[in-house]
């Protein structure tokens, strides 16, 4: 049942009170910031109770039935959004160190939409967590024509695993990272095998693809299974301090690649 | 400050946060084929002459809290773009011929290709997020991505609502239900959100994004009873839509609602039959018997002065919510916006 918003008289003072209001708004400008707090504001329960009294007796009906509405529509919304949690995604897992599974599993859960935004999750959490023993992991999932919509869907958003080597190189170092590959399809993939382009630094300084190698230099994968490489990276004597860059690829799956980068200090 | 002078203020200041909002939602427009049929019209919407509240509350609220406005940009951009895509559906749901000067999208393009357009919009509105991971971190980026999610859902429910409303001629709606669909269709996304977004990227999440519920939803309720009384009343060059449009339509609007809670059981029954009446079939002599209602029972002032009621909320609410930041621009933008939002004629 409707309850009418305003009498006349009230709706006027309203009017009335906002005019003023805004004027002074207006006249004042930002002179309204150095106002004193109103004794209703007190962080005290009788405080407390007064601004609710007050808040009742100076707030027209609209704004309290709004007020009342948003309650309930926040109250409503965070029961729904923990039932989503609850089916969907493990939080506790997702904010324990190893975010994997559960990525993984909000992977296969998720409409296929969704998997470009769980591509920024996956390497959000890698970027965050500075997966040391892991530095890049990805599956690839699917049947051929799922992987081929997925090829789509990286290439257009231009998106790629990031994979950062721990920590801060010195000039003439060498250092050794694992990439893990997880093959989520039915299928045995073909023989992988892969190849880096030069990574470069925003200062143009260079780290030539020859000082990087695979090992081993072939992989295949068994249908939902995981394989590892070590890439293997040696710093040029003379290398100028700065981030460096560049894009690591297999043959055979142009969608597997990522972006390798390394801190020179 | 004389009031003609905060009115230029911000009028000023959203042609500054709609071109910088303009030229980073260009960039992300793709130049390739479909272009005919897909890609020229895209930037149909956004180029025509909106506001941009949005993307001015989103730019605005990380300004006043300190933020580096550029860090917000491509938030706003993602809102706008989404903003854009939510009319183009929303026209051809209502069946609007006109939108912001000029014929809606599905009147020039046909149905099919207009919801296309909408839905690539959808689509394109993801690629700005996915960008700010490189800019805000992956945190940050987690945080408004969920912003957005929200955003989203609590549109398409509201809009849903009012959809349905008018599908069931359901006429024995209460104003507790228009504040809702109202919340839910429009200061979810309109107001409440862009401010929270801001202030998140402002402070690297650590602001309690909740202090700009109430403020957003005072103000966005505001502005959308506003939205309904220029319908009805405004000008139809300045207000870019047909005048009216929402009682040909059957629009659950405050308006409407007031009028079919204070009217005779007489007038009542022929207000649903007209309501039920499929639009194309609606005459001209019964939308203006509709038109002497409303001003029988002064339904339109008292939804004016509804709108203003919670304006009043929404400038108590931004004393709270604001107080205490250092003054700027940002911060005068949001002070005066409000009241903008509900004097405006467009």
């Amino acid at each position: 049942m409707l309850t009418r918003v305003t009498k006349k008289n009230n709706a006027n003072k309203a009017a009335e009170k906002v005019t003023k209001g805004h004027s002074e708004a207006s006249e004042a400008g930002d002179s309204r910031d150095q106002r004193q707090e109103t004794p209703s504001a007190e962080k005290t329960l009788l405080g407390g109770l007064d601004a609710i009294r007050g808040f009742i007796e100076t707030t027209s009906q609209v704004v309290q039935q709004a007020t009342k509405i948003l309650e309930e529509e926040i109250g409503a919304g965070i029961l729904t959004a923990k039932q989503i949690e609850d089916s969907l995604i493990n939080v506790k897992a997702l904010r324990a160190a190893n975010a994997e599974s559960v990525i993984h599993r909000f992977r296969k859960d998720a409409h296929e939409a969704m998997d470009i935004l769980v591509d920024v999750v996956g390497s959000a959490v890698n970027y965050a967590e500075k997966m040391s023993k892991r530095a890049v992991s990805f599956s690839i999932s699917g049947s051929a024509e799922k992987a081929t919509r997925q090829k789509t869907a990286r290439q257009e958003s231009g998106l790629a695993p990031y994979l950062k080597v721990p920590g801060v190189l010195k000039s003439g170092q060498s250092i050794q990272v694992p990439m893990t590959l997880e093959n989520g399809s039915d299928a045995l993939t073909e023989k992988l095998r892969f190849f880096s382009t030069d990574l470069i630094s925003s200062a143009g300084g260079r780290i030539p693809a020859r000082q990087l190698s695979f090992k081993p230099p072939i992989l295949t994968i068994k249908p939902h299974g995981s394989g590892t490489i070590l890439v293997r990276l040696k710093i040029p004597s003379g290398t100028k301090p700065g981030l460096y860059s560049g894009l690591v690829q297999s043959s055979q799956m142009d969608q597997l690649c990522a972006v390798l980068a390394v801190q020179v200090g | 400050m004389p009031k003609g002078n905060a009115h230029e203020f911000v009028t000023r200041a959203l042609e500054h946060y709609k071109s910088l909002t303009m030229r980073t939602l260009m960039a992300y427009l793709p130049s390739r084929e479909p272009k005919r049929y897909l890609y020229d019209l895209v930037p149909s919407y956004p180029e025509r002459s909106g506001k941009g509240f949005r993307p001015g509350l989103c730019i605005s609220t990380c300004g006043a809290f300190g933020g580096n406005v550029e860090l917000a940009v491509n938030s706003a951009v993602a809102i706008e773009i989404f903003h854009n895509a939510f009319l183009i559906h929303d026209d051809v749901e209502d069946g609007s011929e006109y939108r912001r000067g000029k014929a809606t999208l599905h009147s020039e393009q046909g149905i099919p290709i207009a919801v296309n357009v909408g839905d690539a919009m959808n689509v394109l509105s993801i690629r700005p997020l996915m960008e700010n991971i490189g800019i805000l971190g992956p945190e940050l980026t987690w945080m408004v991505f969920a912003e957005i999610e929200h955003m989203a859902r609590q549109s398409v429910e509201g809009q849903a609502m009012e959809l349905g409303w008018v599908r069931d001629n359901a006429c024995d709606l209460g104003e507790e239900d228009y504040l809702r669909m109202t919340l839910k269709k429009t200061c979810w996304y309109t107001c409440i959100h862009p401010c929270r977004i801001g202030a998140l990227i402002a402070t690297a999440g650590t602001v309690d994004p909740d202090r700009f519920n109430r403020f957003g939803y005072y103000m966005g309720a505001a502005f959308q009873i506003q939205d309904d009384v220029l319908n009805l009343t405004g000008d139809k060059k300045k207000y870019g839509k047909e005048i009216g449009g929402d009682i040909w339509e059957g629009k659950r609007t405050l308006i409407l609602i007031h009028l079919l809670n204070r009217c005779t059981e007489d007038e009542k029954e022929r207000m649903k039959r007209f309501l039920a009446t499929p639009r194309p079939s609606r005459l001209k002599k019964d939308v203006q018997w509709v038109y002497n209602l409303l001003a029988k029972y002064d339904c339109i002032e008292s939804a004016r002065h509804g709108a203003y009621e919670l304006a009043d909320a929404a400038m108590r609410e931004y004393d709270i919510v604001y107080r205490g930041l250092p003054n700027s621009d940002y911060k005068r933008f949001i002070e005066n916006v409000i009241f903008y939002m509900i004097e405006r004629n467009i």
